[in-house]
C-alpha cells in the first residue's frame, strides 16, 4: 500500500510548493505595488511643491517688472494663474513690503475676500516667519518655513517664501541683497487642503497605505515637526508590524528637507479574494492529492484483492482436480478437506467425507503397529511419513497406494492440520505382481526340463548306459554344468520375483549362523582346494542363535562366500568373521581379490547389474545375487554394505538384529 | 527277502523314466504312475515300500494324492518322498515335518544319486 500514500505525500508537497510560489509572488507583487506608491506619492508632493515655487517665480516677475504695483494689478495677476484650478494645493498667495525698522506687513493678498483680516500682518513680527525671510532675503531664492499656524484660522501649514528685490540692482553679495531687497511674495501651504486635493487620487489605487510627512530640516533627533498624517486606511496593529511593508522617501525643497514615512499592509496592493489564492491552493491540492491518494487506495485494494482471489481460485481448482488423493485433515484426524480424487479413489464424495475421522473412512485395513509407525512420526516428531499402505474402499475393497503425510505447524511449532497425498497404485502393483507372476511361473516351468537334462546327463556320466570314451565324457561334462548353471539362474529368478512379490514362505527358527557359515565353505571347497585360497575363519565364543529363516540365511552366506571365492585369485585369502555387537550380530566377508571398480559401487546392489571387471572374471554371473542378499537382509531388519579398494579386495559387511523380525 | 516295491507318481514322462531306470537298475521294483488318480488305484491294490510323488500334476495333485493316501489302510504308513519344483510350497514343508515317513528333494537341484540314497534310506528306516 505504498503508491496511495506516495501519491498522498507527493500530492501535499506539491500543494504546499505551488501555494508557497504564489504567496512568494503575490509578496513580490505586494513590494512592487508598494514602492510604486512611495515613489508616486514622492514624486507628487516633490513636484506640487516645484510648482508653487514655479508659481511664485512667475509672481516675483510682476514686481520686477513694474516698481510700483498697484493692488488691482496684483489681483489681476493672481487671477491669470487661476489658483483653485492649477494650484489646489495653495490656499494664499500674498506679498509683504518692505517698510521702515524691518517691518513686512501684508500688502496684498489673493484670494482677497477668505484672508482679509490678514491684510498689514508683519510676516517679520513672528519668529518662525522671519528665520525663513532672512534665509530667502540672504539666499535670494525661495525658502520654505517650518511648520506654522497660518492666518487666519490658525490652520496648521507652511509658507514658501521668495524675496523680491529692487529692479535692476546688482545682488551679487549678501549685503547688496539686503540693501536692495523689496519685500516677499509668499504661497500659503493649508496641509488639510494640500493634502485633500494633491493626495487624493491616491485613495483609490493604495489601499491600507499609510503616509506621514515630517519637517525633517537639519534635525536628525528629537521631536519633528509633524507635517501630516494621512493614511488611507485605519491605524495597523503594531504587534503586526513586523510583517508590514516600510519605506521613507525624502523631498528636498527650497532649504527645506520633508521626511515622508510609509507603511503598507503586508498584502498591500491586493486584492481581498487574491489574497486567499495561496491558501485555496493548498487546500485545493490537499484535498485533491488526499482523493487520488483515497482513489489509488480502492483501486489498488480492489486489484489486489481481486488477484488475491484468483490466486487462491487458481490454488483450489487445481488441487480440486488433481488426480492424486488429497485430504486436509485438523491436528486430531478429523477430515476438513478432500478433493475430488477422493470420490474416485475410495468412493466417498468430498461431502460426505468432510467431518469424518479419517480412520473411520479408511477402517484402517493394516496391521496395528504400522499406524502406530506413522503417528509417531507425523504427531510426535513432526516429520512429514511417507510410505505405502494398503486402504480400503467405500464399499469395502483394499486397494495399495503411496501415501505421503505431512504435518503443518504454525509459528510456535504446533500441529495445524496434516495433509495427505495419496496415489492409488493398485493398477501398477497389479502390473507389478502379473509381471513377477509369470517369471516364477516361467521359472517353474523351466525347471522341469531342467531336471530331466541334469539326470540323464548324470546317468551318462556315471556310466548307467554303457562305458563312454574320455571325449563324450568331456561334452557330456559341459552339458551337465552349463545345466547347472540353469539351473542356478532359474533360482535366482524365482527368488527375485519372490522377494519382489512378496511370496517368500518366510519359517524363521532359532538358528546357529556360524553352522551356516562352515557348511555353506564346506559347499565351496573344490572351488577353494582348486584355487589353493586360504580360508580364515574367525568366529566369536558367544554368539548366539537367531531367529531367522534359514534358507534365506544361507541364500546370503552362499552370494557373498562364493562372490569372495569367485573373485580372489589363486593362492588368494577368504575371511570370514562373525561377532555379536550390542543389538546385532555383524558378517564379515573380506577377501583379497580383485575389487569393486569406482565406478560400479553406486550399483553394486542393482539387480542385474555387473561390474565389468566381474564379467571378465566369470562371464556367466547373473548379477541378481548382491541385490537378492540386499533384499533378503533388508527383510531380516539388518544393513549391508561394503568397502573395496580395485586389485587389492572387497569386504563386505552385513548387520542382523538379534531380534529377528518375522514375517508371515 | 523280496524285492522292495517302489511307485513312482510324475506327469512329466522324462522324469518319471529316468527315475524309473535308475530305481530299477538299483533293484527295486517299479510301478509307474501318471497321475494322483493313476497313483492311488495302484495304492488301493498293493503296498509298496516307498512312493515317489511329483506335486504339480493333472486330475489329483501330489497333495490330494496324499491326503487320500494316508486314510487309507495300505497308504497311511508309507514313506514317501516328494520330488518338486516348487521349493517354497507350504505343504511340501509341512509333508517333510510328518516324522520321517515323507522327504522332501528339489528335483532340479538334487542329483538323482542323491534320490537314490535318500530312498533307500527311508526304507531301512
Amino acid at each position: 500500500m505504498a503508491i496511495p500514500v506516495l501519491v498522498l505525500l507527493i500530492g501535499l508537497a506539491l500543494s504546499v510548493w505551488v501555494s508557497l510560489a504564489s504567496y512568494q509572488n503575490q509578496k513580490t507583487q505586494s513590494f512592487l505595488k508598494f514602492d510604486l506608491a512611495v515613489n508616486e506619492i514622492t514624486a507628487a508632493v516633490n513636484e506640487e511643491i516645484d510648482q508653487y515655487i514655479h508659481a511664485l517665480y512667475f509672481i516675483k516677475g510682476l514686481f520686477v517688472a513694474d516698481y510700483a504695483v498697484s493692488q488691482n494689478e496684483f489681483k489681476a495677476f493672481i487671477g491669470t494663474i487661476d489658483i483653485k484650478k492649477q494650484y489646489p494645493g495653495l490656499s494664499a498667495i500674498s506679498f509683504t513690503e518692505k517698510e521702515n525698522g524691518n517691518h513686512f506687513p501684508v500688502k496684498y493678498i489673493e484670494p482677497e475676500k477668505e484672508n482679509e483680516e490678514v491684510l498689514g500682518f508683519d510676516f517679520y513680527s513672528d519668529n518662525v516667519r522671519r528665520a525663513a525671510m532672512d534665509f530667502a532675503r540672504d539666499s535670494g531664492d525661495a525658502r520654505l518655513t517650518s511648520t506654522i499656524r497660518l492666518l487666519p484660522d490658525n490652520a496648521v501649514g507652511v509658507l514658501i517664501i521668495m524675496p523680491v528685490y529692487r529692479i535692476g540692482a546688482d545682488i551679487s553679495t549678501l549685503e547688496l541683497k539686503r540693501a536692495n531687497l523689496i519685500g516677499f511674495v509668499n504661497a500659503a501651504v493649508r496641509i488639510e487642503q494640500f493634502s485633500a486635493n494633491t493626495l487624493k487620487k491616491f485613495i483609490n489605487r493604495f489601499n491600507e497605505l499609510k503616509f506621514s510627512a515630517f519637517d525633517a530640516t537639519a534635525k536628525t533627533t528629537g521631536n519633528v515637526d509633524l507635517l501630516f498624517d494621512w493614511s488611507t486606511t485605519i491605524e495597523i496593529p503594531a504587534q503586526e508590524k513586523n510583517s508590514n511593508l516600510n519605506s521613507t522617501s525624502e523631498i528636498a525643497q527650497a532649504g527645506r528637507v520633508w521626511k515622508l514615512l510609509f507603511e503598507g499592509g503586508s498584502d498591500f496592493g491586493l486584492a481581498e479574494s487574491e489574497v486567499i489564492i495561496p491558501l485555496i491552493l493548498f487546500v485545493g491540492g490537499a484535498l485533491l492529492a488526499m482523493f487520488l491518494s483515497v482513489t489509488f487506495y480502492m483501486m489498488l485494494n480492489a486489484r489486489y484483492k481481486a488477484v488475491q482471489i484468483a490466486e487462491l481460485q487458481k490454488f483450489k481448482m487445481a488441487v480440486d482436480d488433481a488426480s492424486d488423493l488429497i485430504v486436509i485433515t485438523d491436528s486430531e484426524g478429523i477430515v476438513v478437506y478432500v478433493n475430488r480424487a477422493m470420490e474416485t479413489v475410495t468412493g466417498y464424495s468430498p461431502k460426505a467425507a468432510i467431518g469424518q475421522k479419517a480412520a473411520a473412512l479408511w477402517k484402517l485395513p493394516m496391521p496395528e503397529p504400522y499406524y502406530k509407525k506413522m503417528w509417531k512420526r507425523i504427531k510426535t516428531e513432526k516429520k512429514p511419513y511417507v510410505g505405502e499402505i494398503r486402504n480400503r474402499r467405500k464399499g469395502g475393497e483394499e486397494y495399495d497406494a503411496v501415501l505421503s503425510i505431512s504435518p503443518v505447524l504454525d509459528k510456535n511449532g504446533e500441529i495445524i492440520f496434516f495433509v495427505g497425498i495419496e496415489r492409488d497404485i493398485t493398477k501398477e502393483k497389479n502390473i507389478d505382481r502379473v509381471k513377477s507372476e509369470f517369471v516364477s511361473l516361467a521359472s517353474h516351468q523351466l525347471r522341469t526340463p531342467l531336471s530331466s537334462v541334469n539326470w540323464y546327463a548324470e546317468m551318462l556320466l556315471a556310466g548307467d548306459a554303457g562305458k563312454i570314451n574320455k571325449n563324450q565324457k568331456k561334452y557330456l561334462k559341459e552339458i551337465y554344468n552349463a545345466n547347472k548353471r540353469m539351473v542356478g539362474l532359474v533360482g535366482a529368478l524365482l527368488n527375485v520375483s519372490r522377494l519382489e512379490l512378496g511370496t517368500f514362505v518366510i519359517e524363521p527358527k532359532m538358528v546357529d549362523i556360524r553352522e551356516f557359515a562352515s557348511s555353506v565353505i564346506k559347499e565351496l571347497s573344490h572351488d577353494i582346494s582348486q584355487k589353493k585360497l586360504k580360508i580364515v575363519e574367525e568366529y566369536g565364543n558367544k554368539i548366539p542363535k537367531i531367529y531367522i529363516d534359514p534358507k534365506l540365511m544361507r541364500i546370503v552366506f552362499q552370494n557373498l562366500l562364493s562372490n569372495a571365492v569367485k573373485y580372489t585369485h589363486e593362492n588368494g585369502k577368504v575371511t570370514l568373521k562373525i561377532e555379536q555387537k550390542t543389538s546385532y550380530v555383524q558378517i564379515t566377508v573380506a577377501d583379497n581379490g580383485c575389487g569393486i571398480p569406482e565406478s560400479a559401487r553406486s550399483k553394486i546392489f542393482t539387480k542385474l547389474f555387473r561390474a565389468d571387471n566381474a564379467k571378465v572374471v566369470d562371464s556367466d554371473g547373473t548379477g541378481l545375487g548382491l541385490y537378492i542378499t540386499k533384499s533378503i537382509i533388508e527383510q531380516f531388519g539388518g544393513k549391508i554394505w561394503f568397502e573395496s579398494a580395485e586389485n587389492k579386495g572387497t569386504a563386505f559387511y552385513v548387520t542382523i538384529p538379534l531380534i529377528g523380525k518375522h514375517k508371515k | 527277502m523280496n524285492t522292495p516295491k517302489i511307485l513312482i507318481i510324475e506327469d512329466e514322462v522324462s522324469i518319471r523314466k529316468a527315475l524309473a531306470d535308475k530305481f530299477t537298475r538299483a533293484g527295486f521294483e517299479i510301478v509307474e504312475a501318471k497321475d494322483g488318480e493313476e497313483g492311488l488305484n495302484a495304492v488301493l491294490s498293493h503296498k509298496y515300500d516307498l512312493i515317489l510323488l511329483d506335486l504339480v500334476m493333472p486330475h489329483m495333485d501330489g497333495s490330494d494324492f496324499l491326503k487320500r493316501l494316508r486314510v487309507d489302510e495300505f497308504g497311511k504308513d508309507v514313506p514317501v518322498l516328494i520330488l518338486t519344483n516348487l521349493n517354497d510350497d507350504v505343504k511340501a514343508r509341512k509333508c517333510a515335518d510328518e516324522g520321517g515317513k515323507c522327504e522332501f528333494v528339489l528335483k532340479s537341484e538334487a542329483k538323482l544319486e542323491e534320490v537314490l540314497e535318500k530312498a533307500k534310506k527311508m526304507m531301512n528306516k
